[in-house]
């Protein structure tokens, strides 16, 4: 009978021990959860061009010369972005065969999203470098249209659908 | 006059006969009285004790944000915002005043990334939150509750940056506020 009670009072004090224990260790315990996150970037390439339409008129002769004056416009502007590495713009028109002569150049490029390629002379539709080293940048700048003819070229209108393309280098 | 030995064993007889119904009339009478009767009795002590329960979890292990062509403007540095609100996080708490922050493992991520708190059932959500290796706050005034909250993560990269993956580990922390 004594040792009855013996066992039985060690197995109390053994079971008060561990659910102390237990209790201790769970008490003020923090608690945290992860999460794995993936942000993938890819390559983005985008361009736009303010102005949908214009118009160039030639209407002015040189007194000298007697030549037609020259037709300037400046008020479109390319935009672009790329985060890819070494592209370039290019541009081209669906004219084939143009009547009239048509120069386009890039001026003011902002910072340092590109440099311009020499005044391009859109006589046919063959596409041809605007603006070259453009990487990781976001850019804009002026696009110039010079529109001229010769008294031989005579009178008339003209369309080009002119294509700006934003394309690897 | 001597008792005869008949009539002596009739009257023990009759005693013997009568014992078993006094008791029961006194077992009748006095029921409380039979039941009461103790023979040794022991007390111990029993004591509940409630730990600190902290409980947190967040709805799935993993999730995503793509930044592409379709989420950006030409002339902008700016890529982006892509949201993500697909995943939640779950919480219960059984003591007063808690909080919830929220880190990157990522020391030098490449692109932007954020966190908000959005529609929690109970607490209140903090500004939304640009990761990184701190603990920032995500969600504050945390009492004995449970509830949840969608994580709304916004992304974002500047064209400048090139292309390229963060992967982050996320870790959500209920602390004493």
């Amino acid at each position: 009978m004594k040792n009855y009670h013996k066992n039985i009072a060690i197995r109390f004090w053994i079971a008060g021990a561990l659910g102390f224990f237990s209790v201790t260790s769970a008490s003020g315990q923090d608690a945290s959860a992860n999460q794995t996150l993936t942000l993938q970037v890819f390559e983005a390439n985008k361009i736009d061009i303010s102005q949908r339409a214009l118009t160039l008129v030639i209407n002015q002769a040189s007194l000298e010369t007697g030549n037609p004056v020259e037709a300037v416009n400046e008020d479109g502007n390319l935009v672009w972005l790329t985060n890819g590495e070494n592209k370039k713009i290019t541009v081209a028109t669906n004219n084939a065969v143009p009547r009239f002569l048509v120069k386009v150049h890039a001026l003011d490029i902002t910072g340092s999203s590109g440099v311009a390629a020499p005044e391009i002379i859109l006589n046919d539709n063959t596409t041809r470098d605007l603006v070259v080293g453009v990487t990781r940048s976001w850019g804009k700048c002026k696009i110039r249209f010079v529109a001229s003819s010769r008294v031989s070229d005579g009178v008339g209108t003209e369309t080009h659908l002119i294509s700006y393309t934003i394309t690897g280098g | 006059m001597t008792r005869s030995l008949t009539s002596f064993r009739k009257s023990t007889a009759l005693k013997k006969s009568l014992m078993p119904l006094a008791l029961f009339v006194v077992l009748i009478a006095f029921p409380r009285s039979v039941n009461a009767q103790v023979y040794g009795s022991r007390t111990h002590t029993v004591t509940v004790n409630v730990a600190t329960i902290n409980n947190l979890a967040v709805s799935a292990g993993s999730t995503s944000l793509t930044i592409g062509a379709a989420n950006v403007t030409a002339g902008q540095n700016l890529m982006g915002p892509v949201v993500n609100t697909a995943t939640s996080l779950l919480w219960g708490i059984n003591s007063s005043l808690k909080k919830v922050t929220v880190r990157t493992n990522l020391v030098a991520p490449k692109f932007t990334l954020k966190v908000l708190a959005v529609a929690p059932t109970q607490g209140t959500a903090s500004a939304e939150v640009t990761l990184n290796t701190t603990d920032k706050d995500f969600l504050i005034n945390l009492g004995r509750s449970s509830g949840t909250c969608t994580l709304q993560y916004t992304g974002t990269a500047l064209a400048s940056t090139g292309t390229g993956t963060d992967s982050h580990t996320l870790t959500f922390s209920i602390v004493v506020q």
